[in-house]
């Protein structure tokens, strides 16, 4: 009898442990925080010549069209090791043959790298069906003092819902992009609505654009209705508009999107469409 | 052709007695006589009062439960269908009425009110069923106009019973069947009641046949008693009840599927010599679904399910003291918790599904202790003392529900406590042999239900407008006060009742423009706010005629007006109606006839789109004859409703649907 309780102690001890290890290796489980790349790809790479650096460009997902979070790896050629201090600068182009265009950027906003990396976004206005998309990463290493640029190929697909669009401005034939930084997840409830405003200057320039007003006006658009108490996005900082949407309901909802420019009407036709 | 077992009681049970009690506990001391009605106590079902012939309330012995609320003195119904129809006291429904079984405390699954308890219980499965008005009913919970408790009916010790019957009724062609044994030794006794209910689409007066009017259910009850003592006993209750295919023709969808599994134990002492004359320990839990179906609906907009389940359960302890000469003390302290879950998931022709909770995962869980002193000043003064006190507490459990309210601005994510304090006192006086007079006033307070509070995007076809929930309402407060008085002779009785009641923070829902309607084709969303005040005053008069002993004549009148803080009229509220029967015995036939009258209603609450209703005036005829051979009873019985076939509708009936015209009823029942 006795032998038999401690068969079944050491069995339930077992169990246990079992069912531990099991958690432990839950692939939802957060893998070690501190690894910089993790839950990153990487894009693409490249050598910054001159400063003697090799450039490495990571992203959570595939390039798309549209407003993309990236992140510059900095990486001495000798050592191998991270470069956390040093200026970037970036240079989105596509060239389509007959003709290239830059794209609206935002470089690291400091030289002091995050958790080793670069944070920059990027927003690719179209796919790499019409071009070959590249970006070029100008690097000053402020360690070893050298600069240097890296030429990096990459390759944007297409968003669908649409989470970029462009219009020609009503007032003033101004050519607008609107970026719409769709957080990772909605939910119903309030969300946060946040979208970037940039103006494109002949082809190589899109600066941002602080002073436009815009009305978000969700609805779904299989039953007609919307939703109350949205707040309108108002900008922050960098282009950038913030505010809040509501959804009631799960299903198919569209965020329509009405711009003015002191008190004329700039675009009332334009729309997010998102799903949860 | 065989018919499943009918709908219709036993003899020995048959007779409805008109009990005018404090309450059904008390119906039990020989000297109540002298306690002038507080409650209405209609017995349905007592084998001791076989011969007292006034089979007022349930008239057509195909009736419903329903139907027999309907015609007691306070209660209106609210009629969205052909079936589960809301009661309404003095026009005060849905959270400012307790409707308990038993005691127990059920909630219903529907969003919109399909299902009022009070379907669940059959005639043939009910002792009685107790009304009280205003603060009379706060044994039964924190409600400020009023309650309704349907009594189930025990099976009987020693004796053993069998009856089965059948019914049909023209105008729905509509047929029942129940059977019902009662098996007993000295020690325990078993109940088992089965009906069965299926009713087609109803003709309305003229002819035109009311699409959606339709229903088909079964109801099953079992009760058990077993006697530990001469004092004590235990007693079990299940009751199962299923409905299918209940159409409501008043709503823009039916009911597909309706289940309630409702069970209670509970441990009963009497002791009329003991200090504790009285108790009752019960403990019980009830589940409920409710299934809402739109696809027999012709060109709908866009298909969806809308499923609401609810579960509560709870136990009381209920207790009678003799402490004091002349005083009788009950004291009544209970605990019970509910959880209501309803979904609402649409099906675009393009896209996809779009889902939302409408009654977001609240659970609410209340604790209550009543208290209750009636004190026999001398012999012709009654005075008698309640009061209550709950705390509820109440939250949204999921956070999916706690995201969707946050869109209106409201924070859900704590707990909303509330305690409620309500109390009453009447004062009875014998001015002579024949004539007493009551007065009584009392306050209460009850909080805002679980619509009111967390219900989103809750569509009401009666004004066509979506309600939201408004987690921030404040508690509505009643002062209310009734006079009273009855004069009785040998032969007559009369009695006229006049009340007021004054409701403070009364809860309605106040449209807001600037929401757009979830709804395909509501006009807009309101949401739930409280008014200032509203007033409630009304009369009520009845008249029993005894001149001989084989005919009775018996009319009962209530009127009540509502009015909110700028004295425009309330919804739902009914006009002036009357009821008169007048009933014939010879022998074994008994014939009765009766005239139904309601005025019109132009009192009417124009912003939500009310509508007036034209008076009316009904005819029935009914007859019953009742065989026996030896032990067999046979008692066949029939009528015809609406006589003259009019073609009408209550004011407190939804979407203008006209009610059944001329209904031909017949119903047989054998026991023995």
């Amino acid at each position: 009898m006795l032998l038999q309780k401690k068969v079944f102690a050491i069995l339930f001890f077992a169990l246990i442990v079992f069912s531990g290890c099991k958690k432990e290796d839950n692939p939802l489980a957060p893998v070690n925080p501190t690894d910089p790349f993790a839950g990153l790809t990487k894009i693409a790479e490249g050598y910054a010549a001159g400063a003697a650096t090799k450039v490495q460009l990571w992203s959570k997902t595939a390039l798309f069209t549209g407003y993309n979070n990236v992140f510059i790896a900095v990486l001495d050629s000798a050592k191998g090791t991270l470069v956390t201090d040093a200026h970037i600068h970036l240079d989105p182009m596509m060239d389509m043959g007959m003709m290239k265009h830059s794209a609206p950027y935002e470089n690291p906003t400091s030289t002091i790298a995050v958790n080793s990396l670069f944070p920059c976004q990027i927003v690719f206005l179209m796919a790499s069906m019409g071009g070959s998309w590249t970006v070029d990463v100008e690097v000053h290493n402020h360690t070893s003092n050298l600069e240097g640029i890296a030429t990096l190929p990459v390759t944007v697909a297409d968003k669908t819902p649409a989470i970029l669009k462009s219009t020609v401005a009503k007032n003033d034939s101004a050519k607008l992009f609107i970026s719409y930084l769709r957080p990772s997840s909605l939910k119903v409830g309030i969300n946060d609505f946040e979208i970037a405003i940039h103006k494109s200057m002949a082809m190589m320039s899109f600066p941002f654009d602080s002073t436009y007003t815009v009305v978000i006006t969700p609805e779904m658009p299989s039953m007609g209705h919307g939703s109350p108490n949205n707040v309108n996005p108002t900008h922050t900082a960098n282009g950038h508009y913030k505010g809040k949407v509501n959804f009631t309901m799960t299903g198919d909802w569209r965020i329509n999107l009405d711009i003015y420019k002191n008190g004329a009407v700039v675009d009332t036709t334009m729309y997010f469409d998102v799903t949860l | 052709m065989f018919c499943l077992p009918s709908l219709l009681i036993k003899n020995t049970m048959k007779y409805i007695i008109i009990c005018f009690l404090f309450e059904v506990v008390i119906a039990q001391q020989p000297d109540t006589a002298k306690i002038y009605p507080l409650n209405e106590v209609i017995v349905i079902r007592n084998s001791e009062h076989r011969d007292t012939t006034i089979d007022f309330y349930k008239a057509n012995t195909s009736a419903t439960t329903e139907e027999i609320l309907s015609r007691s003195g306070s209660v209106q119904m609210i009629r969205r269908g052909n079936y589960g129809l809301e009661p309404s006291i003095r026009g005060f429904s849905a959270g400012q009425v307790s409707l308990t079984i038993d005691g127990m405390h059920i909630h219903g699954a529907c969003t919109d009110k399909m299902d009022p308890i009070t379907i669940y219980v059959e005639p043939q499965n009910l002792y009685s069923i107790d009304i009280a008005t205003g603060t009379n009913g706060l044994v039964f919970g924190s409600s400020l106009g009023g309650a309704v408790n349907v009594q189930l009916a025990e099976p009987m010790f020693s004796e053993t019973k069998v009856s089965a019957g059948s019914g049909y009724q023209s105008s729905a062609k509509a047929y029942n069947g129940n059977i019902s044994v009662n098996t007993g030794t000295s020690q325990y006794a078993l109940l088992i009641n089965g009906v069965y209910r299926k009713s087609n689409n109803y003709n309305a007066g003229n002819g035109a046949t009311i699409p959606f009017s339709y229903y088909e259910k079964t109801n099953l009850s079992l009760a058990g008693r077993y006697q530990l003592s001469e004092n004590d006993e235990l007693k079990s209750d299940m009751l199962f009840d299923d409905g299918w295919n209940i159409g409501y023709p008043a709503l823009t969808m039916d009911v597909g599927y309706a289940k309630a599994r409702i069970y209670s134990l509970s441990y009963n002492f009497t002791n009329n010599d003991n200090i504790l004359s009285q108790c009752e320990v019960k403990a019980y839990r009830n589940d409920i679904t409710h299934f809402m179906d739109d696809t027999h609906r012709p060109s709908i907009p866009m298909h969806m399910d809308m499923p609401g389940w609810s579960t509560t359960y709870g136990s009381y302890i209920n207790t009678q003291f003799d402490f004091l000469d002349n005083h009788l003390t009950q004291l009544r302290a209970e605990f019970y918790r509910t959880f209501v879950r309803a979904e609402m998931t649409m099906y675009p022709p393009i896209g996809l599904p779009m889902f939302m909770l409408t009654l977001p995962d609240a659970r609410r869980i209340s604790g209550a202790i009543f208290v209750k002193d009636e004190w026999d000043i001398s012999n012709d003064i009654n005075a008698s003392f309640n009061g209550r006190l709950e705390n509820t507490n109440s939250l949204v459990t999921s956070e999916f529900g706690r995201q969707q309210l946050s869109v209106f601005g409201y924070h859900t994510e704590n707990a909303i406590n509330t305690l409620l304090k309500s109390g009453t006192m009447n004062l009875t006086n014998r001015f002579s042999e024949n004539i007493n007079a009551i007065f009584s006033v009392g306050y209460a307070e009850r909080m805002p239900t679980i619509n009111e509070s967390y219900g989103f995007y809750l569509y009401n076809r009666f004004d066509g407008f979506d309600y939201v929930g408004n987690p921030e309402l404040q508690n509505e407060q009643s002062l209310q006060s009734e006079i009273s008085g009855r004069f009785q002779t040998e032969f007559m009785q009369i009695k006229g009742t006049c009340f007021f009641n004054r409701i403070n923070n009364f809860i309605i829902g106040a449209k807001d423009g600037t929401l757009s309607a979830m709804t395909i084709g509501a006009h807009g969303v309101k949401l739930f706010n409280n008014l200032p005040f509203a007033t409630m005053r009304g009369l009520e008069f009845s008249l029993i005629l005894h001149p001989q002993d084989n005919l009775e004549i018996i009319s009962t009148t209530k009127y009540v007006q509502g009015t909110d803080n700028d004295s425009k009229p309330l919804q739902l509220i009914p006009p002036l109606k009357n009821l008169t029967s007048v009933r014939y015995r010879f022998e074994n036939i008994t014939v009765q006839s009766e005239l139904e009258y309601a005025s019109s209603q132009n009192s009417i609450r124009t912003s939500v789109g009310e509508q007036p209703t034209a008076s009316y005036l009904l005819a029935h005829i009914r007859a019953s004859y009742i065989l026996l051979i030896e032990n067999l009873q046979i008692s066949l019985n029939g009528g015809v409703e609406n006589l003259f076939d009019a073609n009408y509708r209550d004011h407190l009936d939804w979407g203008n649907i006209p009610r059944p015209g001329r209904n031909v009823y017949i119903s047989t029942l054998l026991s023995f």
